[in-house]
């Protein structure tokens, strides 16, 4: 994958999603290509044109990439496991947001937790002025929930699986 | 571009795989592949691909062998 090709100080960070309820994510290739591909999900407030995306308006993402893990194997009746090294196994991200049922783009969510089996692009998006490095993944949403208590403000919250290997860097 | 390119170019543009994976298995010409390289717009999937694919199949401009001169 290419690296980012600039470093924005003082950026502002913004997260997008494919619309449309069954989506065709990116292939591997296309995440890392910014001009009709990655910027037709990012919206025009971050320097893309939005035609197959909408803004997914979250108020805490945890840090999250790859990193090393182990993959445990079981065989039925024995007492132990293989437990086999990985490289770079992707990390999942809980997203906490504002729960607004007239949200369509937490309504896409809320219906991808529902299926399981939605594969959906998504796209973290850095911007500085008429610069923005988007960081873009294939993911499935899982673990919607919604917590309603009334002394707050209702939020809801979702986890993102992103798929093996596939995710790319692309900048204007 | 070589049936071959085209072929490989197919593949790693359309995959969901990982791409440097793929690439390792792909049988292209080094020398083809950076002439590509050079004449293809890298915002695309098929410079990204391309990329990938010069990675591991390096190419070097071979020159001419000047053997040493008599003194």
């Amino acid at each position: 994958m290419a690296a980012p090709a600039v470093v924005l100080p003082g950026f502002s960070a913004s997260m997008w999603m494919q619309t449309g309820a069954s989506p065709t994510a990116f292939s591997t290739a296309n995440l890392a290509v910014w001009t009709g591909q990655v910027a037709t999900i990012v919206g025009t407030s971050a320097n893309g044109t939005g035609a197959a995306g909408t803004a997914l308006n979250v108020e805490a993402v945890p840090a999250f990439g790859q990193d090393d893990a182990v993959a445990s194997f079981m065989v039925a009746g024995s007492r132990q496991s293989d437990k086999i090294p990985t490289q770079s196994a992707p990390t999942s991200m809980t997203i906490t947001a504002a729960w607004n049922p007239s949200d369509a783009g937490l309504l896409l969510i809320r219906g991808d937790a529902y299926s399981g089996v939605i594969d959906r692009t998504f796209v973290v998006a850095a911007v500085a002025g008429a610069t923005t490095i988007a960081y873009a993944f294939n993911g499935r949403v899982s673990q919607f929930q919604i917590d309603a208590a009334p002394g707050a403000e209702a939020k809801c919250t979702f986890t993102i699986h992103p798929r093996g290997n596939q995710y790319g860097w692309s900048n204007t | 571009m070589s049936e071959q390119l085209t072929a490989a170019l197919e593949v790693l543009t359309s995959t969901y795989q990982d791409l440097d994976t793929i690439a390792r298995g792909l049988v292209v010409d080094a020398a083809e592949v950076a002439q590509a390289l050079s004449s293809t717009e890298s915002d695309s999937a098929e410079g990204v691909a391309l990329r990938v694919l010069a990675k591991h199949n390096p190419y070097t401009t071979p020159t001419r062998y000047t053997p040493p001169s008599e003194e």
